[in-house]
């Protein structure tokens, strides 16, 4: 993260969850990145990323695992995207990147801070 | 250590049932087979006003106007 901190990327983490009540300010204050809330779900569909979680799947959240999707994302939203992780370039260009269904996988960070270089060297 | 091998190692620790893994393995195969597919590389990423967790609301374009940006899309905290 201080790596791609140093090559004037930011980092900007978005989901559907409404914002942690249980941080203080100070707290927020000191997260080095911007968690940002979509909750319309808008951006995630804008992405094409956004999905309903069907109702049995659903059922087996609720009844094996006890998560209520809707606590943590407000009434009713049974909703998510797929893990993604994009690097845009200034322009607002997607560089780098990819979305994954399996969220065990994850864009390598050596490969996001490669991408951040070549976009920095021209 | 690579971030794969750490995450399947971190997976491997958790001993889960295999009920508890059908399931997991439900939700992704459902959320693979959506049509979500994101955005390709050279794709122009959608511009949009969201609020961060100071309650701040923030534009791509801000961000942008500094330098590149990592752009994270995650399921939640849980």
């Amino acid at each position: 993260m201080p790596t791609i901190r140093s090559h004037g990327a930011d980092l900007v983490a978005i989901s559907p969850e409404l914002p942690d009540n249980t941080l203080t300010m100070a707290e927020k204050h000191a997260i080095p990145i911007d968690i940002l809330t979509d909750a319309t779900s808008e951006v995630m569909k804008q992405y094409r990323l956004w999905y309903a979680v069907p109702a049995v799947i659903k059922t087996l959240y609720l009844e094996k695992f006890g998560l209520n999707l809707e606590k943590y994302n407000g009434a009713g939203r049974w909703e998510l995207p797929v893990p993604a992780t994009y690097v845009l370039d200034r322009d607002g260009i997607v560089r780098a990147g990819e979305a994954d269904p399996d969220y065990t996988v994850r864009m390598e960070p050596a490969e996001i801070v490669a991408s951040i270089r070549r976009i920095a060297g021209g | 250590m690579s971030l794969k091998k750490r995450l399947a190692e971190f997976d491997a620790s958790r001993n889960r049932t295999p009920e508890v893994k059908a399931i997991l393995r439900r939700g992704i195969d459902y959320a693979r087979n959506v049509g979500a597919a994101g955005l390709s590389v050279g794709d122009s990423a959608p511009e949009f006003t969201l609020p961060n967790q100071r309650g701040e609301l923030v534009r791509l374009r801000d961000y942008l106007s500094r330098g590149p940006v990592v752009l994270n899309f995650y399921r939640g905290v849980w």
